[in-house]
């Protein structure tokens, strides 16, 4: 389904990941932990196609063809999604509409027609249900005065309504409060089938209780140094990072 | 006055034509435009408000004049700018008011949704309405039910419009009008403009130029006790504007004045905008946001004067711009002078490129890059466009999209 082939970026002319190789079946869970610096955002940025990095070797084949030379709309519209650690705030544009941009957009590239706006409305009030998300913040601009946690929301309402096939939740937990991130993890959740994949990225063991990982990666100095199940999540909460060195 | 009455007593009505041309005493007031004009020194790259401008043009420019308008053209000055005539109360077409809809001259039955006026005072209305907003206060008991919606479309290269909203004999004599000139395409406009609100009165004012055309504008506005005035100044159409605007605000008044520079091509758009505080607790905002592309060139120069007579005063100034290419260019200089403590006073300015973070975000939803382009432009103008009365926003919106910020 994805997997990334000894993969370098960096940025600035400083190389961040080295040689790094994963391989996510459909329907796995693969959580990334490890210190901060690691280089955990930078490869959520360069799955989707954040042009500040730059992939010096390696490939990323999705469903078998390398995206690594797409552009980011494009590996949105074959299914990539990233929920972002930071989602940006615009003023002005109405989170709404954008809404509608983005689902038409993927819409269109897979030959659909777009939805017109009851379907829209009808699709989205759907998913706000799933994460008990505030109707009114529809209305307002994209991110724009929410709080942390409403952006959080924001992010998974996103990921459900675009239904892709890979997700990267980069740090979609910090900054939540224990009811915002099981909202989260509900969303999650709900859209997990044997066809999906996600790569979460956390520095906590409290997200994987929700959403449970069938591999865990720790990456240190920009390389995957050991990878395990869900066990090893739990001996990095217990133990930290240190005894790696 | 005479001249007014015998005006409006005569029937005009039947010739179109003879309708729609100049009545006498239009034709005194831009004189006395073109004399103000020709009066005033030849502005040079010494004089402040004129630091940045392109003054080449200016000493070569002919003045024309197109002294006729017929119903067909009138149609065309309205399209030409996006206006829905369906909006319009009251039509003026150089100096002459008529009906938006057939182009005929109003009669009182044509307004009575808009406004409640007393039987004695009816004949007398139109004069009034000519003579108020083009001459000198008319002391009329008349009060307005909703926003009235006054369209100047002027023709002529020499305009003065003056404003009086009296409330000394009359109760809220115009709880809000929006006062629109209209400039004729690819012509020059020396517009001059004078508004006083008196107690406790209220106006919405715009002057809308048409694609190429070009304008120099100068605004003086007196600001009695709790009056309020609201200036949009949205010419991003036009190929060259100046436009000064110097605000005197009263005691616990407000004024607001909001404007978008969208200049592309060669084009030059510069505000000069001076708001003076000299008496207690008044409140002034000014926000200007400007999209510069090709070789576009736009000005903001916005200053806020508070004297030691205005304690409670409350001045807020902002200034967006964004940059879309290597050779446009922005000027922005906020500024603040304030010679007393008790007072609330901001500035703030920002130059930049389109967010690299904003654009990827959209990016990685699906949104192809120019769309997201046009979609973080049009979110950044919508912070303005939402200041003009809900009625007219989706106009400006039709215009700002027409003038190339349009996303799919």
């Amino acid at each position: 389904m994805f997997k990334i082939n000894n993969l370098s970026a960096g940025i600035g002319g400083k190389t961040i990941l080295k040689e790094i190789s994963l391989d996510i079946k459909p329907g796995q869970v693969h959580a990334i932990m490890g210190p901060n610096g690691s280089g955990k955002s930078t490869m959520a940025g360069v799955i989707s196609g954040n042009d500040n990095y730059e992939v010096t070797a390696g490939e990323l084949l999705f469903d078998g063809k390398d995206i690594k030379d797409l552009d980011p709309e494009e590996r949105a519209c074959m299914g990539v999604f990233l929920a972002f650690q930071y989602p940006v705030s615009i003023a002005g544009v109405n989170n709404m509409v954008f809404l509608q941009a983005s689902i038409n957009s993927i819409r269109k590239y897979k030959g659909l027609p777009p939805l017109d706006a009851f379907d829209l409305i009808e699709l989205i009030k759907s998913k706000m249900k799933l994460i008990n998300m505030n109707p009114d913040l529809l209305q307002r601009g994209l991110n724009d005065g929410f709080s942390g946690g409403e952006k959080k929301r924001n992010e998974i309402l996103q990921m459900l309504c675009l239904e892709p096939k890979l997700v990267i939740l980069d740090e979609t937990d910090s900054g939540l409060d224990i009811d915002a991130m099981k909202a989260v993890a509900d969303g999650v959740n709900a859209i997990r089938d044997d066809q999906r994949s996600f790569i979460v990225v956390t520095h906590y063991q409290r997200l994987l209780d929700y959403i449970k990982p069938d591999v865990v990666h720790i990456l240190k100095d920009g390389e995957i140094v050991m990878s395990g199940d869900y066990k090893l999540a739990l001996k990095l909460e217990k133990e930290g990072y240190g005894w790696l060195s | 006055m005479a001249k007014l009455v015998q005006l409006a007593d005569s029937n005009f009505l039947n010739d179109l034509d003879q309708h729609l041309s100049h009545p006498a005493w239009y034709a005194k007031v831009t004189k006395l435009a073109d004399q103000y004009l020709n009066s005033s020194s030849v502005p040079g790259k010494k004089d402040e408000q004129w630091r940045y401008t392109n003054l080449k043009w200016i000493n070569g420019t002919r003045w024309t004049n197109v002294t006729k308008v017929n119903s067909g053209k009138v149609d065309q000055l309205l399209q030409s700018v996006n206006i829905d005539q369906n909006t319009i109360d009251l039509l003026c077409v150089n100096g002459r008011f008529v009906n938006p809809k057939n182009h005929q001259d109003v009669c009182f039955e044509d307004l009575k949704d808009v406004m409640t006026l007393p039987q004695d005072h009816q004949m007398n209305f139109f004069d009034g309405v000519r003579y108020r907003w083009l001459h000198d206060a008319l002391q009329l008991n008349f009060n307005l039910k909703r926003h009235c919606h006054v369209v100047f479309l002027a023709t002529d290269p020499h305009q003065w419009h003056n404003v009086i909203l009296n409330t000394k004999v009359s109760q809220a004599i115009a709880d809000n009008m929006l006062n629109i000139s209209v400039v004729y395409p690819q012509s020059t406009l020396n517009l001059e403009v004078d508004t006083q609100l008196d107690q406790t009165s209220e106006l919405n004012y715009m002057v809308w130029t048409a694609p190429d055309s070009k304008l120099i504008l100068r605004h003086r506005s007196q600001l009695g006790k709790e009056a309020r005035l609201k200036v949009f100044l949205y010419n991003f159409e036009a190929s060259w504007v100046h436009e000064t605007c110097h605000v005197h605000v009263g005691e616990k008044a407000s004024v607001d004045m909001s404007g978008l520079l969208l200049p592309c091509k060669s084009h030059f758009d510069d505000k000069e905008i001076d708001v003076v505080h000299d008496s207690p607790k008044g409140i002034s905002r000014q926000q200007f946001y400007s999209v510069a592309r090709d070789k576009g060139k736009a000005v903001f120069h916005g200053k806020a004067i508070v004297k030691a007579t205005a304690p409670g005063t409350d001045a807020r100034q902002l200034a967006h711009a964004l940059m879309l290419s290597d050779q446009c260019q922005i000027f922005s200089r906020p500024e603040l002078e304030i010679d007393i403590d008790d007072v609330q006073c901001q500035h703030g300015s920002s130059v930049g490129q389109i967010d690299k973070n904003a654009l990827f975000y959209l990016q990685a939803r699906g949104i192809n890059l120019e769309d997201a382009k046009n979609m973080i432009i049009k979110g950044f103008l919508e912070e303005v466009i939402r200041k003009l009365p809900p009625m007219w926003q989706e106009t400006m919106r039709n215009r700002v999209a027409i003038h190339g910020f349009s996303a799919k």
